[in-house]
């Protein structure tokens, strides 16, 4: 497993020091080209939020960009990333370093993945006990916004508009819904 | 009345809910408990086949697992549209200020060419005849000049004339038949135009540089920032926080015009409102209220296509009023309140000796720039006029900036960046509160900055597209903390657009600038694109796309993010660069064959649209929309000299002449930059 030194891997080109050996390692080379692409990857998408441009961002930001790089944390699983990047003489906000360091191993151990397709469609027919096919709205606001990890109004309304369908009116069929809630960014 | 809808989000919070632990309905909330939960939730709906003996799960626990993988995968996706929302807004931004920053660059390059007098007296020609649009009228010589201006009875009103009908006194019901009449779209008669600039004159030129705001009477004043000619914004902020009255003042904190599609309406209403209560409704100049950028940024095209053979005095009338308009105001001797900012060197005393009404356009104020002086030098100017220039530049062209220090404002051109040091060192010499400003676009409306002793209050939604931010206004009130109101003025919905509507709006138009830029650089990238493809596969890695895309158009952006929908790529992941320029066109109206020698002269003409239509305005004195073909073709050339593009005197000519543009010896500029447009072919690669 290549070492990344992050120091000046930030920067952008500089990479890990070169081997002394003469040989090329064609192995070796695609991994550190894949970790150098990855470091990029995961400095912009910190970088947009970095409004200030001093490689910081708030903490209430995290959450949207470690998701948006593949990750998929419950909210309680968000709080232990959090605690491990952020600073105790720092506590509003996230450093790139600490940032890029925690995600390179979450990464690496593949963390955080989310569950597979199977399960969610599980987690619906829980909720649907009757097994109607369709969850109402009614319960589904019942269950999201007082249940679990509670929707907050606005989270609400955003999923209600893609989980209505529109031809049965009301209700949620969450079959086909499945496939609109695990939509990919395709990178 | 008022059509327009919002979601009113008085006094929120402005950081995001905080994050909620998991809620058990039977049990505590200790993080251990959580995990357990998780662990559940994974065993509870795995298909475990190993263990033949499943443990009794309560059913709520069940339900609790399976409500929390439907709320994670949830919250994932709505951060990936986050995540796309917040692209957008750095593209913008960027655009932006890429914009801002070449209209400094050929300012100064227009100020420097003055000083290289022997260089070419030709070059020297041209940029005299630009900046000489400035006049410098003084003293009486000025209120006569202004007087023929202004004069509305020049100007009759046809009976076939429907709008409203202003007389002087000036009251109430005019005010609100301006409303009505602007609402439905229609435009004020010349006439009536003039009239109303008048009486806002007189008025202006009796006031102070810093208006003196005391909220005794009324126990509030209403702070409304840059509006940039929204009156759909303008009218939720009536809506919401009632008109102008001698009971619910208002402060109007500059850039009231420009960029928006009605600018002069949202300008005469705010006029009337003063017109109607001077003591209660004050005016900031903002540095938008200045003809220099009215040339580039929409309110003199407003008002030619408006107002027609009126639009010149109508214009000049303008320029003057700008000069009367106060610089700032004090709330309460506490709070200051001023376009852009403060500086290092803003001294109240020092701004009320001021003659601010020398500064005709305070960005290049022409008593310090002399317009038809060949031998001018810029380090010939006095260092005291030099420090009172500065005095109101710094006022409404600064920002603020994190850290210590004051240093020059290069995106802007003007004013400087002040850090929190400065800020503390400013209120506590005037023994101030709180400093009130605008001139940056929040995506909240408002921001507040150093130590919460700056607030930047913006009150054009929707600013860079529909949907990618919202406007406020803030209200102080005697005694009472801030309350600041935000709103979105939305025309198409009765209700808030979710996050999904507004990401695709905003994203949808940033996008498209984006590849607007990639076919106005067609051939420089693909050569560039073409050195990295030596084997000529037509892929290029992504790394090396990002860097001929960053380099060629000098952005700063985040093109990994942004390149799954900007390019394909092929299984390998490499980028296929000829998909940069798919389905657009850079097309001619007319019947112009372009073949490959001018299509670079094509795409670099596109590309400078906007310099091209600033410089053609200024030279265009009458503004009839016609040059001559001889000051058109100097422009092209003097601009290709400016930025090193291939803007060739011949080449150029050919191109007008084949585009049957040249009239004897006329060129209608408008007509011309019309003629180039990037078009979708709808064609995909």
């Amino acid at each position: 497993m290549a070492t990344i030194d992050e120091e000046t891997n930030i920067a952008g080109e500089a990479g890990p020091a070169a081997p002394r050996t003469t040989l090329r390692d064609p192995v070796r080379e695609s991994e550190e080209r894949a970790n150098q692409a990855r470091l990029k990857r995961l400095t912009e998408a910190f970088t947009i939020f970095d409004q200030e441009a001093n490689n910081t961002i708030p903490s209430t930001e995290l959450g949207t960009v470690v998701r948006s790089l593949g990750l998929v944390p419950t909210e309680g699983e968000l709080q232990d990333v959090l605690s491990e990047m952020s600073d105790d003489s720092n506590p509003e906000s996230i450093h790139l370093d600490r940032f890029l360091s925690v995600m390179n191993v979450l990464l690496k151990d593949r963390r955080y993945q989310g569950e597979p397709e199977s399960k969610i469609l599980r987690a619906f027919q829980v909720l649907d006990p009757d097994n109607n096919g369709f969850i109402s709205e009614e319960e589904l606001r019942n269950y999201l916004c007082k249940e679990g990890e509670p929707f907050n109004d606005e989270e609400f309304q955003d999923f209600m508009t893609i989980a209505l369908d529109d031809e049965s009116g009301g209700v949620c069929t969450y079959k086909e819904f499945i496939q609109n809630l695990v939509v990919e960014d395709n990178d | 009345m008022l059509s327009e809808k919002w979601k009113c989000f008085c006094c929120p919070p402005i950081v995001k809910p905080p994050r909620r632990g998991v809620i058990v309905p039977m049990d505590s909330t200790r993080p251990e408990h959580e995990r357990q939960i998780q662990t559940q939730a994974h065993q509870l709906l795995a298909q475990t086949q190993t263990s033949p003996v499943k443990p009794k799960r309560k059913k709520s626990d069940l339900t609790l697992a399976a409500v929390v993988i439907i709320q994670t995968w949830f919250r994932r996706r709505r951060a990936l549209y986050e995540m796309r929302r917040k692209t957008a807004w750095t593209i913008y931004q960027n655009i932006e200020y890429a914009g801002e920053q070449d209209q400094l660059k050929l300012y100064n390059f227009f100020l420097e060419l003055m000083q290289a007098v022997t260089k070419n007296p030709h070059d020297a020609q041209v940029v005299a005849k630009v900046l000489r649009r400035n006049s410098s009228l003084t003293g009486l010589v000025e209120e006569i000049e202004t007087e023929n201006l202004a004069a509305a009875e020049v100007i009759s009103v046809e009976p076939s004339y429907r709008g409203p009908h202003i007389h002087t006194p000036i009251h109430k019901g005019h005010f609100e038949a301006l409303i009505i009449a602007f609402q439905r779209g229609e435009t004020l008669h010349a006439h009536y135009v003039f009239l109303i600039l008048q009486e806002l004159r007189n008025i202006l030129k009796r006031l102070p540089n810093i208006n003196i705001v005391s909220t005794h009477q009324s126990k509030c004043v209403t702070v409304v920032g840059d509006l940039h000619g929204s009156f759909a914004d303008l009218m939720v902020i009536f809506h919401k926080n009632g008109l102008p009255s001698n009971e619910n003042p208002y402060i109007f904190n500059g850039d009231i015009v420009d960029r928006g599609f009605q600018s002069i309406e949202v300008f005469l209403l705010i006029s009337v409102a003063f017109i109607v209560y001077p003591n209660n409704v004050y005016l900031n100049r903002g540095n938008h209220e200045d003809h220099v950028l009215n040339l580039r940024y929409g309110f003199m095209k407003e008002i030619i296509y408006k107002y027609k053979s009126n639009a010149t005095r109508l214009l000049r009338l303008m320029e003057n009023i700008y000069s009367w308009l106060p610089i700032a105001s004090l709330i309460d001797d506490h709070i200051f309140v001023t376009h852009g900012g403060i500086s290092d060197i803003t001294d109240i005393k020092k701004i009320n000796k001021i003659k601010r009404h020398k500064y005709v356009s305070v960005l290049s104020p022409s008593f310090i720039i002399p317009p038809n002086e060949d031998q001018f030098q810029i380090s010939s100017i006095p260092n005291d006029i030099l420090l009172e220039w500065r005095q109101i530049l710094d006022l409404l062209w600064s920002d603020p900036k994190q850290t210590d220090g004051c240093e020059p404002n290069t995106y802007r051109g003007g004013g400087c960046y002040w850090g929190p040091d400065v800020t503390q060192q400013v209120l506590q010499k005037h023994n101030w509160s709180l400093l009130i400003r605008s001139h940056e676009c929040k995506e909240e409306g408002f921001g507040y900055s150093h130590d919460k002793k700056v607030l930047t209050i913006f009150s054009a939604s929707n600013y860079y597209a529909a949907g990618s931010n919202r406007g406020a206004y803030v209200k102080v009130m005697t005694n009472q903390p801030l309350v600041i109101v935000q709103f979105m003025s939305t025309r198409t919905s009765q209700r808030t657009l979710t996050l999904w509507e507004r990401v695709s709006y905003v994203e949808d138009q940033a996008i498209k600038n984006l590849a607007e830029k990639f076919t106005a650089n067609k051939s420089r990238l693909m050569h560039e694109f073409q050195l990295f493809d030596v084997q000529n596969t037509g892929r290029i890695s992504v790394n090396d796309w990002c860097d001929v895309v960053t380099r060629v158009l000098d952005l700063q952006l985040p093109w990994r993010t942004l390149k799954s929908r900007l390019v394909d790529t092929d299984m390998n992941g490499n980028v296929v660069y000829e998909s940069t320029f798919r389905s657009r066109e850079l097309q001619f109206t007319s019947s112009v064959s372009t073949n490959v020698r001018r299509e670079s002269l094509c795409q670099a003409i596109y590309r400078n649209k906007d310099l091209l239509e600033t410089v053609f305005r200024a030279i265009d004195k009458d503004n009839s929309g016609v040059i001559s073909m001889q000051e058109f073709t100097e422009v092209c050339t003097f601009l290709g000299k400016h930025n090193g593009s291939t803007l060739d005197e011949k080449q150029i000519m050919d191109l007008a002449a084949s585009i049957d543009l040249n009239k004897n010896g006329v060129i209608d500029f408008n007509e011309f930059l019309e003629a180039f447009r990037i078009v979708d072919t709808g064609d995909r690669l």
